[in-house]
């Protein structure tokens, strides 16, 4: 059976992320990557990410999560959509989940 | 040192949070309390200055308490905030405290909430680079963050400011810069700092990946373009870039330099 891990952002991590690298700020992309998600996708078949509760996602901290993934080999970008995912039931914060897969592609074309 | 506000007989917000941040830098760097002497400031300066948190601030105590205002209020001010990260609680309140003073939404809430938070983060970035001496001395990393709402207008503004390098000599030691270059070229033929903001936001529009600055830039205007009216004006070296959702950003060359960079956003409601 596969393992599926369901992942709130603004509840086990912070409903304000922002900020690309680690002294950024506390609740930056690098941290949430490498401390949080890698060992989430390192210990299970599939990962979802939830963003309801978030105050929003800036541009600099979700592009270091989901491009960051592909640069630093942690996922390659065939696995975005499938092995991690990314929803919402929130309307305004839809916007973010076609910009993660864009922000990972874009990582892969570089 | 004296600064002597005696004179000044009225402050917009923006201003405002500039003097304050300058006033602010001083006593950091300089680690002495400054005394204030408010009890000489116009009615207006004074009220305003403790809507704002200046003294709170400053940590001093005013000599005066605020009065009640003879004439109509024509501003309605939120207390300056200031930090050194990307703090997203302190943008997120923020939102929330001008929202209550109004009784109504300034825009998409992760609208605001990205615009503010992506200019405390390249205020980290970008800023204070440890490559170029600063005279006078600048607290690094800092910001000041300020908020009105000016009833008789109906107009909502946040400002975030910074006392670093400002953008037109940051950008083009950035390692994106030969991307912007041809940008800069074709926006702005006289290659004003107006035309050099205005082309790294351009980039940061239509690129993609790690683009620097200019992404965060676009970001800041996306409420603006959400709200459909407003504008977000960007102070910084020489120029001022005005930006307007549906039109040409208007630039302006600035006579004296501007030091750090001044992030404005103004929307109408």
């Amino acid at each position: 059976m596969s393992r599926v891990k369901e992942f709130s952002i603004a509840r086990e991590f912070s409903a304000y992320p922002g900020g690309r690298k680690r002294d950024d700020g506390p609740f930056n992309g690098a941290r949430f990557r490498d401390d949080f998600l890698g060992p989430l996708l390192e210990g299970n078949d599939e990962v979802v990410l939830d963003l309801d509760g978030l105050a929003g996602l800036p541009s600099s901290f979700w592009e270091e999560v989901f491009g960051g993934l592909i640069r630093h080999h942690m996922l390659p970008v065939a696995a975005i959509g499938a092995k991690l995912r990314v929803r919402t039931s929130e309307p305004e914060l839809q916007v973010y989940i076609p910009m993660a897969y864009k922000y990972a592609r874009d990582a892969g074309a570089a | 040192m004296m600064a002597n506000f005696s004179h000044i007989k009225r402050l917009d917000p923006a201003s405002g949070l500039l003097l304050a941040a300058e006033i602010d830098r001083w006593r950091r760097a300089a680690s002495r309390k400054p005394v204030p002497h408010d009890h000489l400031w116009d009615e207006n300066v004074r009220n305003f200055f403790h809507d704002a948190g200046l003294f709170e601030l400053l940590g001093i105590d005013p000599r005066t308490t605020r009065s009640q205002p003879t004439g109509a209020v024509t501003t309605k001010t939120l207390p300056f905030q200031t930090g050194t990260l990307h703090e997203g609680g302190t943008a997120d309140r923020f939102r929330a405290t001008l929202e209550s003073l109004i009784g109504r939404s300034v825009g998409p809430r992760n609208r605001v909430y990205d615009a503010i938070s992506e200019a405390m983060t390249n205020v980290a970035h970008h800023a204070y680079p440890s490559e170029i001496m600063l005279w006078p001395e600048s607290p690094k990393n800092r910001w000041w963050l300020g908020g009105s709402w000016l009833p008789d207008e109906r107009i909502a503004t946040v400002q975030i400011y910074d006392h670093g390098v400002g953008i037109p000599r940051t950008l083009p030691k950035s390692r994106h810069w030969s991307e912007v270059l041809p940008i800069f070229g074709r926006i702005d033929r006289e290659r004003t700092d107006a035309g050099m903001i205005e082309a790294a936001m351009d980039y940061g529009r239509t690129s993609t990946g790690q683009v620097g600055r200019g992404k965060g830039l676009a970001q800041m205007a996306e409420w603006i373009t959400a709200a459909g009216n407003g504008a977000l004006r960007i102070l910084s070296g020489r120029g001022a870039l005005t930006y307007l959702p549906g039109k040409r950003p208007i630039r302006v060359k600035l006579p004296v330099e501007f030091r750090g960079t001044l992030i404005e956003w103004k929307v109408q409601l």
